[in-house]
Parts: structure tokens; C-alpha cells; sequence
């Protein structure tokens, strides 16, 4: 075993499902202290992958390391320190929460005092102490993944695994798991799958999107923005009157691929100005506005939108094919 | 060990958690009292033993067990958790041991609490308890034999009905495995060796043997290799199902 | 693909490992056992165990068995893998004496012939016609051979008795001669011997048994001199009108050592009628006559033991009564201490007189047989006629405590015939020479002796009808053959005393097995006490009913025949005795239906019990515990939907 800093080590990790290759050569280095989010379309593999880290999956090729264990090699001590949410936090219905969680620490061989301290730790953390009797069954949907989340990090784990963690929860609730999420992260290595592109922005320090199997952009979130159309992009606001023929002057000017107009209800026009490949446009913007007198509503440059680089990146499968 | 041990604390805790468990018991019992008294001719055999009441296990059990087993792993499936319980730090033949455990423990006390028979016949004559004792082992034995073949299928699928009825076919073709309509389907063309052991694979004879107060090695060899090997099977096909 | 391929392939694997696992284990295991039986039925008893340790000579077994055909009848198939086990763990005990071959007779082989040439015999089982043969043939090294031609899985309690009688009698050819003294209809049966010559003869079951371990000779009681010097054990049965000749030659055969067994009976109800059969003899009963002095042991005459603690259930009139005439004696009515009764069974006797011992006796006693305590004497006249089992009951009265019904006796003896010899009788001429007593005849008649050499040993028994065949079997066509199917241990309670008085233990554990009827004995004392409190009643009413019916008959008769009108006190009286009549008889209906009312209410009560309390107790847990987990769930109640 050697020590590392990178928690959780992929090289080379494929899954085939008969000829169909689900996970296509991964290899991934998440280092502790880093909440990645996981980012794909439906059936890109990623929930494939996580099944591979948690060792529910075994690969058809390439390795994981987890915490310096081998998840092939010795899967029971990689286990031991990896906390995992699967997908739409299965549990089991006719226990109590209490009963659940003491049978989850149970098996995670946390005895006696410290088995009473980490339990009130995680209730208190996720907010439990008012169901604690109750069955799970019974619970409503928010309840039900904070008590799967308990249960993933009862342990305190090195490592953890959340798929798709604020599926189907209400906004409030998504605003909880994510503030949850981001103060586990300290020492941590927590993977995120999601398709909420706005949740990777509010917790990810890394994002990576997979798609057909293979991981196709690796950065921070700002990365990944900067590679959307709209990066360096200005928006502008002026009054329809000031500014008649606003469009052939913006478009006129160094660096300016392309504007597009929105006529707003209040005699105002908004003006979205797009540079050729992200080069910064803003200055010249503001010199022209200056010179031409515009009375300016609102005047700003758009870092990048998410969505935009996902669609760019994976938007091949618009056209119906799916897996 | 210990974690076995959790696994069936957790799936009998599982078990009495919804009144499935009460009503099986209470089934059970009805069942064995009924099958005893009128189909056994308790009385009116007048002896002091228990033939009465075991004659009827292999049956009883043909729809119980399967009924008890069928949920052990479809439930699992069913609800997601198997993703849960299986990426635990757990050996991969905890959960299948622990569950069948389990399931197991839960026949050997709705087996216990028959014991007002035992001491009906007590009290009623001077019965051959040895002969009792080797009976209720014997019955207990079956039972993990069913059990087990339950739980195999209960891996297969997370249709729990489907579990049940497959599980209860091959526990009919085992328990009727000695019975000729059955053996005459292979005498034809299958080689006599073969027709034979086909004959010796029936639970009932089995059963019998013990019963009548002789605990036969062969017989325990019997129900623990079908236990052991259905409980293997029940690990490949759980492992199959994950993909 | 490829892990699919593995785990399908280790499905199969499974498969053949199971077959394997259990042939190997079928042919390494063999014999290996826990037995929980009370009275270890399924382990080889001490008797098998000494019989074949006992053996000079090997011998070879040859199990015919169509095993193959067997495996389609479940029934065979078990029994047979039984009887296998068996013989197999007796050939391993046995120190290479005892060789085993298995064959499996398949149709149409040579090996299907030999079995038939043996005489084993082949029952058809499929449509085709082929016989499975199941039977066993035993050789010694003189070719003596011994055969069982069928195993019938309802003999199973007697499996390894019939085993090891079969092997006993290979290892011990040459055989003791039994001299049988009798006035029953031993040898031709009920018929006696006109029945024989019209073809219906059919002797007692129990000189088959006999006959598998001695050689049987009858003797003539009416004119034997002298026991012949082959005979090593005497059974006399119901010695009446012995002629004195034979009595002498008893006393003598006693006293120079043979070991006898004697059966007298207050009342036998087997012996022939004195005309035809029809009339009873208005005596019928036998004592030890001129061996009571000497011996210091009497039977008591013209009194039967009646018992209501060991008396037989019989139909009669619609109804089953018990009668306390016929006794079904038990474990707890057997001398457990010595193996000749130890573990027997139960033995039924009919009518059976009461041995007493005088104090100051020569002869030391084992009672072997008791009545239970509840028993009584009655007078044989009582069952003389049409046996009336209800009548018995009436009156009813234990007295005098346990009865001795049979008994081992030892001591020395003077004779009972100080005097010598008596004089031969001239009516013994007329019964003809019998062939048996041809050397009799010719050898010079030894000195009487006074007294005995040394102790004597006899076996006394106070019912002779015990040895008859209604009293302990059942016989059964099977396949065209008459089997007898023992009800009661009588059989071998003589084998076993005859083996016991012959010096040799070996076979007596052995058939001290089987007939393991374990009854509800709660059950019986029920009905026995209410039928005991019942009977009573009924009879009292009916004493009642007939006293009315007389009084109506009588006031009618008084008043009959002239037509008149009946005085209106008289009309009044029967009246009121027939409303009397009325109820009477309700009164016994309700006395009959009672009769059973005890033990269906207790079985009622029973079976609701065991049917219905545990399931009950189970609901009653699982709504307690199902309102604490709610009562518990509400106290956290108040945020439960807190985050929607």
C-alpha cells in the first residue's frame, strides 16, 4: 500500500454489458479535500462507474484504488472506508431509522461508545432526531435521503460516493444536502453524479463529464465554463431610441463574432454580444458605449454558462440516440 | 461470524417488523394443529407419538417455506437495497448465509411453539421422546433444505411471486423425486444409476428415516449438501443478477 | 459473457457435485448412526451381537434384491435399504463368520432363477410383468439352509429378530427336541383331529415358531411311560386326565433334570368340547395335581383372575365393553428384571387362574407375570356359559391385590410319587401304540428317583389358552400365502422361556423388542373409571326399566281379558309407571351417550388447546407488540413531515 493524496486512483477502467461497453477506459485521480461532480447524460456510465468504486460492479478491466486498498485485491478494507448513497438511496422500508442506522454501524464494526457518539453525530447532522421510531417506509422523500445520507457517512468515511444525491428533492431540500455536502468536503474525496449542472456549480471544487463511457472534460466548474460559446460574452442594455442601429455598431467591432437583440416591454433593448473565441470583448464594448452616449441600464460580461458546454460537448445524442 | 450475525438480527428484526411474520406464525400452527388432529387421526390412532404431526411437514412445508424465503432476496431487489447491502464491508457469503439463517431461525421457532403437542402426547401416554427429538431435528433439517432452494430463486428475481412459484415446483419435484409417476419419466432412457439417485435426492425419504428416530449419517449428509450447494447457487445467481 | 459462462457453468458443477456428494456418501456411511429410540431399535442388540460371536462355522447370506425395480415403489425401497444396512452391519460385526452377497435378481438372468430355485419368491410389480424379488437365503457349511422369502416392511419391528433367528439357526444345525404333553388341539387345531381327516387341519401358530428353533415332538398323555431320553425340554399344556403313568414320567423327567414348561388353567376355553365341540364340558379346567404337594405350589381352582386394570376391549351387543376375563398384559405386568419378560410387549392371556406359593415351599419362585393390582377372583361358572362381558362389571370389586399368572420355579424336590411307579393303566393299551414311544417300550424302565439330583428348574404358567392362535395372531393371505402377523408377544414369551429353560440366553435380548404400542394411557383410565361409574348406572336402570316393564305387565294381566273399564286408582298407577318407563329409558340413552362424553370432551379440549392457544397467544403478542411500536412512534410524531 502506498500512501497517497489522491483517495480514489482509476486507470484503465472498462465495464461491458455483452458487446455493449458502458465504461469505455476510464482513469480518474480524486484527491482528498476535492468534491467531484460526476456529469453526464442518462446512460453514460456513471452510475456504471460508481458501482465499479463501490465494488458492487466488478471491472472488465482497469483497477480502482481506494485509500491505498485495491477494491479487487482487498474489497472488504476499501469498503470499510468508502460511504455510498446508490442511486435513489434505496433502504429498507420496515425498519426504523434508529434500527436502520444501528445496523449499518453494526456492520461497519463501530461498538460501543463510539457507536452512540456517531450516531448522535449523524442524526444531529442530517436531522433525524424527530423520526428516529419511526419506519422508514413511512418517511417523505427528504427524510428518506437524509437518512441514506446518514447511513453513508455514519462511518465517517475517507471516500464517498453520492449518486445523484438531491434527485427529486425540493429546492429547499437540494439547498440542505448541498450546504451537508460541502462541509463534509474538508479532507474528503467525495464523487457527485448529478445532471443538475447548477448543483456542481454550488458544491463541486471539479467537475468531469462522461458521456458513451469516456470522460470528454476535466476541470473546475470555471474550466469548463470558460469552453462555452458564451464565455467573454457582454450583455447590454440601452434604450431602444438612444440606440436604433446598435446592432451594426456592435457587430462592427474588433473581436465580435456575433449580437443578438431582445426587445424588452419597457422601450429597452438588450444586446448580448458574442466574441470570437472567447477573446475579451468588454473593453471595447464599454469604449463604444462611451463614444455613442448610450445611457446604459445594465452593462456586463458573462462568465460561461454550464449547460451550454454540456449540450456542446455531448449534443450528439440530441438526435435520439440513446443507450 | 459477527457479521452474519447482524445480517440475521436485521432480517429477523425484518422479519417480526410487520405482521407477515405473526400471521405466518399463527398460519403455521393452525396448519400443523388441523393436518394433526383431522388428516393425522390423532386420537383415533391412539398412540402416543408424534407420526401424526410430522407425516404432514414435508407438505406444510411445500407452501410455507417457499412463502418465508421469497421475500429474503426479491425484497432486496426490488427496493434497490441489495446495492446497499452488498457493497457493506461484508464477505460476499455473509448476506446469503445471514439471510438463510435467518430465515431459518424464524422456521425453528414457529417450530418450537408447536410444542404444546409434544406435551399433549406427554401427558397423554409415555411417548418415545427420543424418537420425538430425532423427529423435530429431522423436520427442522427439511425445513433448511426448502429454505435454502427458496432462497436461490429468491436471488434470481425481484418478482416475489415468481420466487414463490418456482421455488414451490422444485420443492414438489424434490419432496415427489422418489414417487414413480416422476421416476417413470426418466426410466426410459436415463441410465438406472441415475434413476436411482434421483429416487435417493427425494426429501422425503430422507425425512423418514429420521423420523423414525435414527439420525443416519447419510441422511445429515444429505440435508447439509443440499443446503451448502443451494446456498452456493443462491451466491453465483445473486452475483449473475448485478450484471 | 464471459462471467456468465463461469457462473453457468459452476450452476452445473453444483449439480453434479450434489449427486456426488450423496453417492459417496451412501457408500461410505453405511451404518453410520445415531439411534434415539427408547429401546434402540436401529442398533444391533447384545443378542445379535452374541449370537454371531457365537459362531463356529461361517455362514453365507444372499440378499435377493431387485433394487433396481425397487426404486419405484418407495415403500420397498426404504424397507429394503433397511435390511440391507442391517445384514451389512451385522456382516461387519462378525469377524468375517457371516458373509454377505447382494444380488439384484434383474428379469430374465440367471441370477432370477437361482432365486426362485432357493425359494425366494418374486412379487410383480410393473406392467411388463417383472418380479421384484426381496428375500433372503442363508447357507451354512453343511448345507443347511435357511430361507425368508419375502421381507414384508410391516415385519420391520421384528427385522433383526427374524435376521439373527435365521443365522442362530444356521450356526446351531443340530437342534433340542421339544416333547409337547397336551389335551388342546395343539397339533390339528379347533377341528381336533376329525377336522384334520376332513382336511381342515390347522395347528397352532406357535409350533412354527417353535419349529424354527427345536424340533417338535407330540407325546401321548394318556399312555406315556417315560419321556424319551431325546427329549431335553418338556411342554406340558393343560395336563386334565393325564393318566398317572404320564404324571409319573413327568415327575421323573422333572426330577432327573429336564427342564419343563407347564400351562394349567382354571378355565380353558380352547380345549375341545367333551360332544362335538357344541356342549362345553362342564369341567374345564386343569392343576398341577399331584406336583402341588411336593412342589409347594397351587393354582387356584374353579377361580379365574378377573382384572379391570389389564382387561381387553371386545365388541359386544353394538358397543365396546371391557372384559375383564380376557387380560392384555403390559410392560408394567412383566418381571422387567429378568430378559426372559424384560421389554416383551404385551402378552394376552384368557381366564387365567392365581398361583400361590405355600411359605414353608421347596421350590424358590420369579414371578414372571402379574395381574394389576385392581384384580379379583371370580368363579369360572361366570364365564361358562355365553360370555357376557357388561354382567362381569356389575359388582365389581378389586380384592386381594396383584394375582401371580405365571412363574419360573427352582429348587430340589422330593418326588410326587414317593411310592414308585404307578400301575399302568389298561385303558392306555386301547389308545393304540404310537411310533414316538416305539423305543420307550423297548429300553427297561430306569430306577425311580425319590428325589431330584440337584435343583430343578419349571416354568409354571396359569392359562393355557395363551397358546392358542386367537389369542396372539392374525393370520393373512399374502400372495397366496398364509402369514401370521403377531398381535401379542405370546409366541415369544414361550420361545423365550423355552430358550431361557434350555440354558441359553443368546436370542433372548433379541426378542425382547418390538410391539412398542405406546396407548394413551390418560385416555384408558378415563374410560375405564367412567365406564366403571356407567356400567353401574346402566345396570341400575336397567334393573329400574325391567322392574316397571313387570309392574305394568302385571297391573294389565290383573285387569286384562275383561274388557272393562280400569279403575280409575289403577289406570292412574300405570300411568305414572309408564311415565317412569319413559324416563328410565331416557335416562339410560343419556347414560350410554355419556359414556363416550368424558373422553370427547377431554379430546375436544385437547385439540382446541393444541389448535388454537399458541395461535392465539401469537396474535395477542404480535397486537401488543404491534401498539407499542405505534404508541412509540407517536411520541416522535410532531416533525414527522417537518421537511415537506
Amino acid at each position: 500500500m502506498r500512501s497517497s493524496p489522491a483517495l480514489i486512483e482509476i486507470h484503465g477502467l472498462s465495464k461491458h454489458f455483452g458487446p455493449f461497453a458502458a465504461v469505455d477506459g476510464i482513469d480518474l485521480t480524486v484527491p482528498g479535500g476535492e468534491v467531484l461532480g460526476f456529469l453526464g447524460p442518462n446512460g453514460a456510465g456513471k452510475t456504471t462507474t460508481m458501482r465499479m468504486i463501490t465494488g458492487f460492479l466488478a471491472p472488465s478491466a482497469g483497477s480502482i484504488t481506494i485509500a491505498g486498498f485495491d477494491v479487487a485485491a482487498a474489497p472488504l478494507q476499501a469498503r470499510q472506508v468508502l460511504g455510498y448513497l446508490p442511486e435513489g438511496a434505496p433502504l429498507y422500508p420496515d425498519m426504523t431509522v434508529a434500527g436502520f442506522l444501528g445496523f449499518i454501524a453494526e456492520v461497519r464494526r463501530i461498538d460501543g461508545q463510539r457507536r452512540r457518539e456517531r450516531l448522535d453525530a449523524v442524526i444531529d447532522q442530517v436531522g433525524l432526531g424527530d423520526v428516529l421510531r419511526q419506519p422508514i417506509g413511512t418517511l417523505s422523500k427528504g427524510y428518506k435521503r437524509r437518512v441514506g445520507l446518514a447511513q453513508a457517512i455514519v462511518h465517517e468515511p475517507r471516500v464517498l460516493i453520492l449518486d445523484e444525491p438531491t434527485d427529486g428533492l425540493d429546492p429547499n431540500q437540494k439547498h440542505e444536502v448541498r450546504k451537508l455536502i460541502r462541509a463534509m468536503a474538508r479532507d474528503r474525496a467525495i464523487v457527485i453524479s448529478t445532471h443538475i449542472l447548477e448543483e456542481v456549480e454550488a458544491v463541486c471544487s471539479r467537475a468531469v463529464i462522461i458521456d458513451r463511457g469516456r470522460i470528454i472534460a476535466d476541470g473546475t466548474p470555471d474550466e469548463l465554463k470558460a469552453r462555452s460559446g458564451y464565455h467573454n460574452a457582454v450583455v447590454l442594455t440601452v434604450p431602444r431610441a438612444q440606440a436604433g442601429a446598435a446592432t451594426e455598431d456592435l457587430k462592427d467591432l474588433p473581436g465580435v463574432e456575433r449580437v443578438t437583440r431582445d426587445e424588452l416591454a419597457d422601450g429597452y433593448d438588450r444586446y448580448t454580444v458574442i466574441p470570437t473565441e472567447s477573446v475579451s470583448i468588454a473593453g471595447a464594448v464599454s469604449g463604444l458605449v462611451r463614444e455613442r452616449g448610450w445611457s446604459v441600464r445594465e452593462l456586463y460580461v458573462l462568465p460561461g454558462r454550464l449547460d451550454d458546454v454540456f449540450r456542446k460537448l455531448t449534443g450528439h445524442r440530441q438526435s435520439g440516440e440513446a443507450a | 461470524m459477527s457479521a452474519i450475525w447482524s445480517i440475521v438480527r436485521r432480517e429477523l428484526a425484518g422479519y417480526f417488523a410487520t405482521p407477515v411474520a405473526y400471521v405466518f406464525i399463527v398460519v403455521f400452527l393452525l396448519l400443523t394443529g388441523i393436518f394433526t388432529f383431522y388428516l393425522g387421526n390423532f386420537f383415533q390412532r391412539g398412540q402416543a407419538d408424534l407420526l401424526a404431526f410430522f407425516n404432514f411437514h414435508p407438505w406444510l412445508y411445500l407452501f410455507l417455506v417457499p412463502a418465508i424465503a421469497m421475500r429474503l432476496w426479491s425484497e432486496e431487489h426490488k427496493a434497490g437495497t441489495t446495492e446497499l447491502l452488498l457493497t457493506l464491508p461484508l464477505p460476499a457469503y455473509a448476506a446469503v448465509i445471514g439471510k438463510f439463517l435467518a430465515g431459518w431461525i424464524f422456521i425453528g421457532i414457529a417450530l418450537l411453539l408447536t410444542l404444546p403437542i409434544w406435551l399433549t402426547v406427554n401427558w397423554l401416554g409415555s411417548p418415545d421422546n427420543g424418537v420425538i427429538v430425532a423427529g423435530y431435528l429431522g423436520s427442522f433439517l427439511m425445513a433448511g433444505g426448502f429454505l435454502a432452494i427458496g432462497a436461490c430463486f429468491s436471488g434470481m428475481t425481484s418478482n416475489q411471486v415468481i420466487a414463490f412459484v418456482l421455488s414451490v415446483v422444485t420443492c414438489f419435484l424434490f419432496i415427489v423425486a422418489g414417487v414413480p409417476i416422476v421416476l417413470d419419466l426418466f426410466t426410459g432412457w436415463a441410465p438406472e444409476a441415475l434413476v436411482s439417485t434421483v429416487a435417493s435426492l427425494s426429501f422425503v425419504s430422507h425425512f423418514q428415516g429420521i423420523v423414525k428416530g435414527v439420525i443416519d449419517l447419510r441422511d445429515l449428509v444429505y440435508f447439509a449438501s443440499m443446503i451448502v450447494l443451494w446456498l452456493i447457487a443462491n451466491g453465483i445467481v445473486v452475483e449473475l443478477r448485478k450484471g | 459473457m464471459n462471467r456468465k459462462a463461469y457462473a453457468l457453468s459452476g450452476l452445473a458443477l453444483l449439480v453434479v457435485l450434489l449427486f456426488a456428494i450423496n453417492i459417496l456418501a451412501d457408500g461410505l456411511f453405511r451404518g453410520a448412526r445415531i439411534d434415539l429410540t427408547e429401546r434402540g431399535l436401529y442398533t444391533l442388540s447384545d443378542g445379535t451381537r452374541k449370537v454371531v460371536a457365537g459362531l463356529d462355522e461361517p455362514i453365507r447370506l444372499r440378499l435377493f434384491y431387485s433394487e433396481k425395480l425397487a426404486t419405484t415403489v418407495p415403500d420397498i425401497r426404504v424397507y429394503g435399504q433397511r435390511v440391507r444396512d442391517l445384514l451389512e452391519e451385522i456382516a461387519s460385526v462378525s469377524d468375517g463368520k457371516v458373509q454377505l452377497e447382494v444380488i439384484d435378481p434383474e428379469p430374465f438372468s440367471t441370477a432370477e432363477d437361482l432365486a426362485v430355485a432357493s425359494g425366494v419368491r418374486g412379487v410383480p410389480v410393473s406392467e411388463s410383468g417383472d418380479q421384484l424379488y426381496f428375500g433372503l437365503v442363508g447357507r451354512n457349511s453343511t448345507d443347511d439352509e435357511v430361507v425368508i422369502p419375502f421381507f414384508r416392511s410391516d415385519r420391520e419391528p421384528f427385522l433383526e429378530y427374524e435376521l439373527t433367528r435365521a443365522i442362530y439357526r444356521l450356526g446351531h444345525p443340530a437342534r433340542q427336541i421339544v416333547g409337547i404333553l397336551t389335551a388342546l388341539p395343539m397339533e390339528y387345531g379347533p377341528g381336533g383331529i376329525q377336522g384334520a381327516m376332513q382336511g381342515r387341519s390347522q395347528p397352532y401358530a406357535l409350533l412354527d415358531e417353535m419349529r424354527d428353533f427345536y424340533d417338535v415332538r407330540f407325546l401321548d398323555p394318556t399312555a406315556l411311560a417315560r419321556v424319551p431320553d431325546d427329549v431335553t425340554l418338556l411342554l406340558v399344556a393343560h395336563p386334565k386326565k393325564f393318566s398317572p403313568t404320564t404324571l409319573y414320567a413327568i415327575d421323573q423327567f422333572v426330577l432327573g433334570g429336564g427342564r419343563a414348561m407347564i400351562f394349567v388353567d382354571p378355565f380353558s376355553e380352547t380345549e375341545l368340547g367333551g360332544g362335538g365341540g357344541m356342549m362345553p364340558s362342564p369341567d374345564r379346567g386343569s392343576d398341577l395335581g399331584p406336583f402341588t404337594e411336593p412342589w409347594g405350589i397351587s393354582m387356584v381352582t374353579d377361580r379365574f383372575v378377573a382384572d379391570i386394570g389389564s382387561a381387553t376391549r371386545v365388541g359386544y351387543n353394538n358397543s365396546v365393553v371391557d372384559y375383564v376375563a380376557w387380560l392384555g398384559l403390559g410392560e408394567q405386568r412383566l418381571n422387567q428384571d429378568i430378559p426372559l419378560t424384560a421389554g416383551l410387549g404385551t402378552i394376552n392371556m384368557a381366564s387365567p387362574g392365581a398361583l400361590e406359593r405355600r411359605d414353608d415351599a421347596p421350590m424358590e419362585w420369579t414371578p414372571l407375570i402379574t395381574s394389576s393390582p385392581q384384580a379379583t377372583l371370580m368363579e369360572t361358572e361366570r364365564i361358562a356359559g355365553r360370555p357376557e362381558p357388561d354382567k362381569l362389571l356389575i359388582g365389581y370389586k378389586p380384592e386381594g391385590g396383584a394375582r401371580v399368572l405365571a412363574a419360573l420355579l427352582r429348587g430340589e424336590v422330593p418326588s410326587a410319587f414317593p411310592d414308585g411307579p404307578p400301575a399302568p393303566e389298561p385303558a392306555a393299551e386301547d389308545a393304540g401304540p404310537k411310533a414316538d414311544e416305539a423305543p420307550a417300550e423297548a429300553t427297561p424302565m430306569p430306577a425311580p428317583l425319590a428325589r431330584s439330583n440337584g435343583p430343578v428348574n419349571v416354568l409354571v404358567v396359569a392359562d393355557s389358552d395363551m397358546l392358542a392362535d386367537r389369542f396372539w395372531v392374525r393370520r393373512q393371505n399374502f400372495m397366496g400365502e398364509q402369514l401370521a402377523i403377531p398381535t401379542a408377544a405370546n409366541a415369544s414369551f414361550v420361545i423365550n422361556a423355552l430358550e431361557h429353560l434350555s440354558g441359553s440366553d443368546e436370542l433372548i435380548g433379541l426378542r425382547s423388542r418390538g410391539f412398542s404400542s405406546r396407548p394413551f394411557e390418560v385416555v384408558e383410565d378415563i374410560r375405564r373409571e367412567a365406564e366403571g361409574r356407567y356400567r353401574e348406572e346402566e345396570n341400575r336402570l336397567q334393573l329400574r326399566l325391567q322392574e316397571t316393564e313387570n309392574r305394568i305387565a302385571e297391573l294389565e294381566s290383573k285387569v286384562g281379558g275383561t274388557g272393562d273399564i280400569l279403575p280409575k286408582g289403577q289406570a292412574e298407577a300405570i300411568e305414572s309407571f309408564r311415565q317412569e318407563l319413559l324416563e328410565t329409558r331416557r335416562a339410560l340413552r343419556q347414560v350410554q351417550r355419556d359414556l363416550r362424553g368424558d373422553i370427547d370432551a377431554l379430546e375436544t379440549r385437547i385439540q382446541v388447546l393444541n389448535i388454537g392457544l399458541m395461535p392465539l397467544l401469537v396474535a395477542l403478542i404480535a397486537i401488543f407488540i404491534g401498539l407499542f411500536r405505534i404508541s412509540r412512534r407517536h411520541a416522535g410524531k410532531g416533525i414527522r413531515h417537518a421537511s415537506q
